[in-house]
């Protein structure tokens, strides 16, 4: 690209003012950058934060209880998280401190320029950074929800409360008011006429 | 010899001796302008960007041709010079033009 300077029409003092606005600008650009990435480093973490604490409330804790493939899926879903929040975390921290590199002398813009050029690495990482946070969060809900509500391993089970002993087990059978169930010991039936309570439940203890 | 007090004037002269000024782009949408100022005679070098990141209001490639105002930005002492200032107080118009090469 090439570029010809000639001269501009008669300057007013307007003119003056908006040359040294565009200086000051410049000048404080990169600090600006800097100021805006620490903050939504901040608010990123604290998003995050949040989730995961949500996260933690109430529901399945284990993937290993989940009919398959949930279990692969879910893994899979937690490692996309991590790699996202990973990229996160890095393009965000390096938007609010800088890149840890050095630039040879022969390379190096003068000063007001450096500092521009800086400020606008620092901002495209964090639009990267919000991007792939907002991206981990919405990975992190999928895998909480396919925790929580993907179907159980080994389908729905029963448990059945009869005097002196529980029964808990998968339903394979019932006939003339005789449940069968697979439980951990073997298959058992239970006669419901003699059942206090019978309750479906996801898992046995 | 005595220091030339900070004046903000302007001259039609000004802009023609800044438009012999060298031009080098350190940077994709960056020039800068390098030369002595048209009325303190001190080596300056102006930046010209594209944009800031200001949070005011979305950006737009600059066009082709554009004015840009600019002002002496020396470092030297100048007797009068308000806080917050900079330069000798000279101020010009500049057309930039850019073009394909």
């Amino acid at each position: 690209m090439t570029v010809r300077l000639s001269p501009g029409p008669a300057a007013g003092p307007h003119d003056a003012r908006a040359a040294l606005e565009q200086f000051d600008a410049i000048d404080g650009e990169l600090e600006r950058v800097r100021a805006a990435a620490a903050a939504w480093r901040t608010g990123m973490a604290g998003l995050l934060a949040a989730l995961v604490g949500f996260g933690l409330l109430k529901g399945r804790t284990d993937i290993g209880q989940l009919a398959a493939p949930w279990p692969a899926v879910t893994g899979g879903i937690l490692l996309a998280t991590a790699v996202t929040g990973g990229f996160a975390a890095i393009w965000l921290l390096r938007a609010a401190h800088g890149r840890p590199e050095r630039t040879r002398f022969d390379r190096a813009v003068p000063g007001r320029i450096a500092d521009h050029v800086a400020a606008g690495l620092a901002l495209h990482d964090l639009r990267r950074g919000i991007a792939a946070t907002l991206g981990c969060a919405t990975l992190l809900i999928a895998a909480v929800a396919t925790t929580w509500y993907g179907p159980a391993k080994g389908g729905p089970k029963m448990r059945v409360q009869q005097l002196g002993s529980v029964l808990c087990g998968t339903v394979t059978g019932l006939d003339q008011g005789r449940l069968t169930l697979k439980t951990d010991a073997g298959l058992v039936t239970v006669d419901l006429t003699r059942a206090l309570t019978v309750k479906p439940v996801d898992n046995c203890p | 010899m005595d220091e030339m007090p900070y004046e903000e004037v302007t001259d039609d002269a000004y802009a023609e001796v800044a438009a012999a000024f060298d031009v080098s782009s350190p940077a994709p949408g960056t020039l800068l302008l390098a030369g002595r100022c048209p009325r303190c005679a001190a080596e300056i070098r102006v930046p010209v960007i594209d944009g800031v990141f200001k949070n005011a209001g979305r950006f737009r490639r600059a066009p082709a041709e554009r004015m840009a105002p600019m002002i002496c930005t020396c470092a030297e002492e100048h007797p009068g010079r308000p806080p917050g200032r900079i330069g000798c107080g000279a101020y010009w118009l500049l057309r930039i033009t850019a073009g394909a090469r």
